[in-house]
């Protein structure tokens, strides 16, 4: 069974923000990037009758991965997928981004698979019988740009997101860290 | 006119290690100053040599390093740089300068290496100890002068791992002399393994340079270890041995410690390119 996790922050996030300021102001995203939104997921994948139970016992009692303090967080299956690896040679410079229509496009980004095996030997005896055979953890980033088709979308979202240079990408540097893009689709302005 | 070079660090939103930099340059034989992200680049045109230094930029927000790495002013930096000033990042900085593209630097300003979230058995997230390194021969950098010294150097991170996808990048590296500080034991003996180098980094790097040998990323903090007192009495070699004989000799526990080595090293390799320019 695979259990995914989505944390957010209730209060502002200033990752978010720094990252709009970043990709807007200083990285040429200007008019393209409409909005960006940031969340930790999780992705407890494991055996036995209990085990959603027992993870969501252990998320609601302990702060490992959430403070309801600060963080909402829902639980769901499947919104963490395979995805579709970025790919550097797709990625479009801002000035060949046109059009004006808007899409909305999930990024998950992890280190070396995501896998969190420290964190999973600590959480497991808290879990009882439940066996918990694989906790991933990555960051879910959501982006609204505009573009005039998807193709150009997904091209837009490598530019912006894989850093190649000084200037181009930020979200993520492809020597340690992989993104995958879980889904498209276009929304209303 | 001071013959003393003027060194320019580069201070950004978060880091916290600006002032005992500048203050340990200037013990180096440089006139320092702190210089804000924000003000005029041009500027930067003044100083002889550069120093990032350590801290959490901008919170680390993203990763580590990456939001000043995209800031205007590192533009105005790789302008210096190119030049042939000595430009030296020191954790933190040593992010922003291979998330700017300085480090390596074989295809300069392109991201070609990452310094990744440490990898240690047992354990995960920010460490702190001492290091010992070792200055490699044959290197480009200003470092080359003190080739073969093996210098004690705390350090304190949690993305330290020198790492690339880059098929035979450090091969490459290492062929060139561009991993000019490696972690070593006491004895200056090299190990890729835990503990002596402490974090995963490919090839026991802990600080690589440019092709042209004036840009030093590293992960160590010299500044930390710049005069003798700061060095702990418990510590092997020649420097733990200098230090234990300094107890209680206050001008001794103020003479030069190790991570000075590194410092001057730059501050002289600065005052020969002023040198060769004026001559």
């Amino acid at each position: 069974m695979r259990l995914d996790l989505r944390v957010d922050l209730k209060t502002g996030d200033l990752v978010r923000q720094t990252a709009i300021m970043a990709l807007d102001e200083t990285l040429g995203w200007h008019g393209i990037l409409g909005d960006l939104r940031r969340s930790d997921l999780w992705r407890f994948s494991g055996q036995g009758d209990e085990f959603r139970e027992a993870v969501e016992k252990e998320v609601g009692r302990t702060s490992v991965f959430v403070n309801t303090t600060k963080h909402r967080a829902e639980f769901s299956e499947g919104i963490w997928d395979d995805g579709v690896p970025l790919n550097a040679e797709e990625a479009l410079e801002p000035a060949r981004v046109k059009g004006d229509r808007w899409w909305r496009l999930q990024l998950l980004v992890t280190e070396e698979g995501g896998e969190q095996g420290s964190l999973r030997r600590r959480v497991q005896p808290r879990l009882g019988a439940a066996k918990l055979e694989s906790l991933q953890g990555g960051v879910l980033w959501e982006l609204t740009l505009k573009a005039e088709d998807e193709a150009t979308a997904r091209g837009a979202l490598t530019g912006l997101a894989l850093s190649r240079s000084r200037e181009r990408g930020l979200l993520l540097n492809p020597h340690f860290q992989e993104g995958r893009l879980l889904s498209v689709e276009e929304v209303s302005a | 006119m001071s013959n003393r070079p003027r060194a320019c660090v580069l201070q950004f939103p978060g880091v916290n290690c600006e002032y005992e930099s500048a203050r340990a340059l200037e013990d180096a034989g440089a006139s320092a100053e702190v210089h804000r992200w924000n003000e005029d680049a041009s500027l930067l045109s003044n100083f002889d040599l550069f120093l990032i230094p350590g801290g959490f930029s901008y919170q680390d927000r993203i990763r580590a390093g990456v939001v000043a790495s995209k800031e205007k002013i590192l533009g105005a930096l790789a302008e210096e740089a190119a030049k042939g000033k000595p430009l030296l990042g020191i954790c933190n900085g040593a992010q922003v300068l291979v998330e700017g593209g300085f480090i390596p630097g074989l295809r300069p300003g392109e991201v070609e290496l990452a310094l990744a979230t440490n990898e240690m058995p047992g354990r995960e997230g920010y460490f702190t100890q001492w290091s010992y390194l070792k200055v490699e021969n044959s290197t480009p950098s200003w470092m080359a002068p003190r080739a073969g010294e093996v210098l004690p150097i705390p350090f304190a991170h949690g993305e330290g791992r020198f790492t690339s996808r880059r098929e035979g990048l450090f091969d490459e590296l290492a062929a060139k002399g561009q991993i000019v500080l490696r972690y070593c034991d006491v004895n200056g003996g090299v190990e890729s393994s835990w503990p002596v180098t402490p974090n995963g980094s490919l090839d026991a790097a802990a600080g690589l340079c440019n092709p042209e040998g004036n840009v030093l990323a590293m992960m160590p903090h010299p500044e930390r270890s710049s005069w003798l007192g700061q060095v702990p009495e418990e510590l092997g070699g020649i420097w733990g041995a200098r230090r234990r004989e300094a107890t209680g000799n206050w001008q001794a526990l103020r003479s030069e410690g190790p991570g000075m080595v590194v410092l001057k090293a730059m501050v002289e390799a600065a005052k020969n390119r002023k040198v060769q320019h004026a001559s």
